[in-house]
């Protein structure tokens, strides 16, 4: 192992040993520091498995609560964001098992196949519109918003959060064979919305 | 080139960003991508899928963030004072049983007497000896139903 992979993994544990220590105490502070650093992503991963920023916010506020409420439960042998990514896939589970029992199937992975799925139709614009930073964002962001969030989840814990295929199981809850056909899926479908997006943008 | 060579060329593409490749697929897709036009493209619209897909921005609101941080912070103080308004209650509970194991002995001997000199039956001074030892429980219940009341008022207040 190189040096600076192993001051990166000593850092890393020294950071979770805090995070668990904090977590146990219930220290306001840790978490409001959690929060700011933490909020961005957080946002990212239940947008892209809402679709909805309403249900998102929601989701985003009761999963730091549930983090104080339940901080004891991690142990700090995984990144921090994957166990928050866990407990706030868990809260969205939960609000659909409310709501919609069809859209929480598709969570579960047994409605693969199924294609893309409406989870809430507000009338209002996919939050993936809100895409900046380039021109044709305004497409990708509508392309993204077609994708099932089943592979819209997997292909922003691959690609945009760089978590390993493992890291991701442990997310999505789901064995390793179901993570990578999911990748695959989620990969085939999203490079064919995102040259439709293209031709699209060269038409208009 | 075989149709089966475009097909596996198309699959190491995929496998690259998903679980990687070995050293010798590397090197064999490498050089049919050389030679290869579509497989080519095949990698290059792959290659701006992932980038578009990385490029998506997300719209955070700052409010957010303060009324969440506001939020946990209130729900901290409430699990907080639930704690220290259960502790008096547990300390209680805990001497009561302390008191109750420790005076056992003593308590079954002073029924037992008592029972004698008024003439009563066994089973009189043995039902009075297990209320006696009933009440560390009974504590103990009401203590417990008394923090899961707590818990769903706390409950109660946190919804929106
Ligand atoms: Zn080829």
């Amino acid at each position: 192992m190189s040096t600076a992979a192993f001051f990166y993994i000593s850092v890393m544990k020294q950071e979770n040993a805090e995070i668990v220590q904090g977590l146990r105490r219930r220290n306001p502070d840790l978490l409001d520091q959690l929060i700011e650093r933490y909020h961005y992503r957080l946002m990212r991963y239940l947008l892209h498995l809402t679709g909805n920023r309403e249900t998102a916010e929601d989701v985003f506020q009761e999963t730091w609560v549930r983090v104080l409420e339940r901080g004891h439960q991690y142990n700090g042998k995984a990144k921090f964001e994957t166990w928050l990514f866990s407990v706030a896939r868990h809260l969205v589970i939960d609000l659909f098992r409310k709501k919609k029992p069809a859209s929480l199937e598709v969570l579960r992975g047994s409605g693969e196949d199924t294609g893309p799925i409406e989870i809430e139709s507000t009338g209002q614009p996919s939050p993936f519109e809100f895409a900046v930073g380039r021109e044709e964002s305004a497409h990708i962001g509508l392309a993204m918003g077609h994708l099932n969030p089943v592979y819209r989840e997997v292909l922003m814990l691959r690609f945009q959060e760089e978590l390993s295929l493992n890291e991701i199981t442990r997310v999505v809850d789901a064995p390793l064979p179901t993570v990578k056909t999911r990748l695959y899926r989620g990969l085939r479908a999203l490079r064919s919305r995102v040259e439709e997006a293209g031709l699209e943008s060269e038409k208009s | 080139m075989k149709r089966a060579d475009h097909q596996r060329a198309q699959q190491f593409i995929d496998a690259c960003q998903v679980e990687g490749i070995s050293p010798e697929e590397r090197t064999w897709l490498d050089s049919h991508l050389s030679a290869c036009e579509p497989c080519s493209q095949h990698a290059g619209a792959t290659e701006r899928a992932i980038q578009a897909f990385r490029s998506v921005h997300i719209d955070t609101d700052p409010a957010l963030v303060q009324a969440t941080q506001a939020r946990v912070r209130a729900r901290a103080r409430e699990i907080h004072e639930e704690a220290e308004r259960m502790r008096p209650v547990w300390i209680s509970a805990v001497l009561a049983l302390v008191v109750t194991v420790a005076s056992a002995p003593y308590i079954w001997q002073g029924l037992e007497w008592l029972a004698g000199k008024f003439g009563a039956p066994a089973w009189v001074f043995q039902f009075g000896f297990f209320w006696f030892w009933l009440i560390p429980c009974l504590v103990a219940a009401a203590a417990l139903a008394g923090g899961l009341l707590g818990e769903q008022h706390a409950e109660r207040f946190q919804v929106k």
